[in-house]
């Protein structure tokens, strides 16, 4: 205990009192005593102590009205009680009104020291469990961001409205628009933000696993079936359950999907008894379920319940004003995580981002993101417009006059232009001499594996291969 | 880590593996249950520790030895039964009460019986997250003491 908390002892008896005192000193703490309760509840006030040991049997104030007092003084201060024999009555009462722990009288050292850890303990945890809670909840609030492009806060208001009923909402878009952030904000403003949001992908899992996955199965349901299990949606109860791809579930599976959205009731797979639950589902698409529903690969009942309220994230080529608030968040995100100082893109960099379609959206500018926070540069970012060479725009502003700041090959390094670099007069050349820095760059980073850097660089292992070979790598160089 | 009277796991260490055996259950989706058990007869404090003892060394024999034992409170022990749902957690729990009602716990003065009381929750059958299993759990041992005690009660 180095850090030596200060505990406060509230006892009429001089003897007692300075007994406990020396015993809680020992034990490492500091300590400031109370010979009654009127001094005691100026103490609470003036000292703040981390923790209380009080005497019931006390004169004038006992120790029943001043543990409520202090209760409504400063309800996180624990209190211990010390008790005489046959005083059960008080006890329980005192227990009910909030103390922590009792101690009868007359008790041994080791029974004081170990009732005022287990306190402090539990005390801190309570602390600790208070600081995650805060915690997660600055994140949740910090990972979605609403800027203030028109349609963002369109979808905002549509979340606002819908949170809080129990109607199933269906979030369509392109694959990395923001479609789970946009589900598990409705959980997180719904009644039922502190209760469970339970995901499940509909997609790349086989219909029969898919089934158990959410409805779970009986024992000996199937062989392999050693034990019962929980499907998602018993997990989920009282929660969310987010049904990711959903236009990827089976049409098999879509019939049990649909009984369950209307009576909130399924069997286990294998099992007879219905399971009788209440939850939420969200669902997500990337694919235009009116084109499945009309050529038969979605149930039309089934989407039309889905689709009660449906909600279009657009891709973020249709919101490009929201780009430098994404990157800024992004920067700011990843350079926390990764402890480094990455703060800024070059206003180079930023143009290009803006005339870029971003294919993969939010997703990929994430990405990319986190690329240049980890290298420490943009040039991973540059190379990838830069492979895609000529047909970056010629509607960049740029500087004619300003001379690329690209070193020569052999000084072994690329200054990462920050200020805008003058497009025009990056000779192919240049352009190859950047990419080739680039390449090699991350090559020594991933220690030459092949695999990893192609995957950094988002070219093909062969293409990389072939890059080694143009430019003449050498592991050993 | 230990309690030192019973052996079994402090509150805390107990609490952090509750905390962690729903993280798992979650994941790997699987059944799971808490019993909590007390003795009927609050004794007085010069021979609780021995029976106490004693009580927790019968559950250990009854329960597998991947199953977590706890002493949470003075009087109580908390049990996870791993990869139990409501049918298995139910003959667990009535095995433990029988085991302790059959069983002589030596006194200075001659043999004596003890009773206990087992209230239990299911994952995610009756809760799914950890303040409401321990809570139901907490409503059952009560149900279980108010009935008269001797008692295993889930909730239904
Ligand atoms: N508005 C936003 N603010 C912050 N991060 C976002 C936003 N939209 C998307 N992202 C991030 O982009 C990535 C892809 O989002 P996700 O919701 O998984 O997309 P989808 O489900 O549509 O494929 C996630 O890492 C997410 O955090
Ligand atoms: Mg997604």
């Amino acid at each position: 205990m180095d850090k030596k908390e200060l505990i406060l002892i509230v006892d009429d008896e001089d003897e007692m009192r300075s007994y406990i005192e020396k015993l809680v000193t020992s034990f490492g703490y500091q300590t400031s005593s109370a010979s009654n309760g009127a001094e005691a509840l100026e103490k609470l006030n003036a000292m703040n102590p981390a923790l209380i040991i009080m005497d019931l049997m006390m004169p004038e104030m006992d120790g029943i009205e001043v543990l409520g007092r202090i209760k409504e003084q400063n309800g996180n201060t624990p209190v211990i009680i010390l008790s005489g024999h046959g005083d059960t009555k008080n006890v329980v009462r005192a227990m009910k009104m909030g103390a922590s722990d009792f101690i009868n009288k007359p008790f041994e050292p080791e029974v004081i020291r170990h009732t005022i850890n287990q306190v402090m303990e539990k005390k801190n945890l309570i602390l600790e469990v208070k600081r995650l809670k805060e915690e997660m909840g600055k994140q949740i609030s910090y990972d979605i961001l609403f800027s203030n492009s028109k349609k963002m806060t369109d979808i905002k208001s549509i979340i606002e409205q819908v949170a809080e009923t129990n109607i199933t909402v269906l979030v369509r878009g392109e694959s990395g628009t923001g479609k789970e952030l946009v589900a598990r904000a409705i959980h997180a403003a719904s009644l039922r933000h502190d209760k469970r949001f339970v995901k499940i992908s509909c997609v790349a899992i086989p219909e029969t696993l898919l089934e158990t996955e959410l409805f779970g199965h009986e024992k000996g349901a199937f062989t392999g079936a050693t034990r019962k299990k929980p499907g998602k949606f018993e997990l989920a109860n009282d929660g969310t359950i987010f049904l990711d791809e959903i236009g990827d579930m089976h049409p098999s599976l879509q019939a049990k999907l649909l009984q369950v959205l209307q009576d909130g009731e399924f069997a286990r797979v294998g099992g007879e008894k219905d399971v009788k639950v209440d939850v939420r589902v969200i669902a997500a698409t990337n694919r235009d379920l009116e084109i499945a529903v009309r050529e038969g690969g979605f149930r039309e009942d089934l989407f039309y319940r889905l689709n009660v309220v449906s909600i279009v994230v657009p891709p973020l080529r249709e919101r490009k004003e929201e780009i430098p608030f994404l990157v800024e968040h992004f920067l700011r995100k990843y350079s926390q995580q990764y402890n480094k100082s990455f703060t800024t893109l070059s206003n180079e960099t930023m143009t290009r981002f803006m005339n870029y379609d971003w294919p993969g959206n939010v997703r990929e500018l994430e990405n990319m993101i986190k690329r240049v926070v980890v290298l420490g540069n943009e040039n991973a970012v540059l190379t990838r417009f830069a492979f895609k060479g000529a047909d970056i725009q010629s509607d960049i502003q740029y500087n004619i006059n300003e001379k690329p700041k690209v070193k020569a090959a052999d000084s072994g390094r690329v200054i990462p232009p920050d200020n805008g670099f003058s497009l025009r007069s990056i000779s192919k050349k240049a352009l190859a001499e950047v990419e080739r820095e680039t390449i090699k760059d991350i090559l020594l980073k991933t220690r030459w594996n092949r695999r990893e850097a192609s995957r950094l660089l988002k070219v093909s292992y062969k293409a990389l291969l072939n890059k080694i070979k143009v430019y003449e790598l050498d592991k050993r160089l | 880590m230990f309690d030192i009277h019973t052996k079994v796991l402090e509150r805390d260490v107990f609490q952090y593996f509750l905390d962690l055996e729903i993280k798992k259950a979650m994941r790997y989706q699987y059944f799971f249950s808490l019993l909590i058990i007390e003795p009927d007869l609050t004794v007085d404090s010069g021979i609780r520790a021995e029976i106490l003892k004693t009580m927790a060394e019968l559950i250990k024999e009854e329960v597998r030895t991947t199953d977590v034992i706890g002493r949470m409170g003075k009087n109580n022990f908390y049990v996870i039964l791993s990869h139990a749902e409501t049918s298995n957690t139910l003959s667990v729990a009535e095995r433990i009460r029988s085991r302790i009602e059959s069983y002589s716990f030596t006194r200075k003065n001659g043999g004596a019986k003890e009773t206990i009381s087992v209230g239990g929750a299911c994952f995610p059958t009756h809760a799914n997250e950890l303040g409401n299993l321990v809570r139901n759990a907490t409503k059952m041992i009560y149900e279980a003491k108010n009935n008269g005690g001797n008692k295993v009660c889930l909730p239904n």
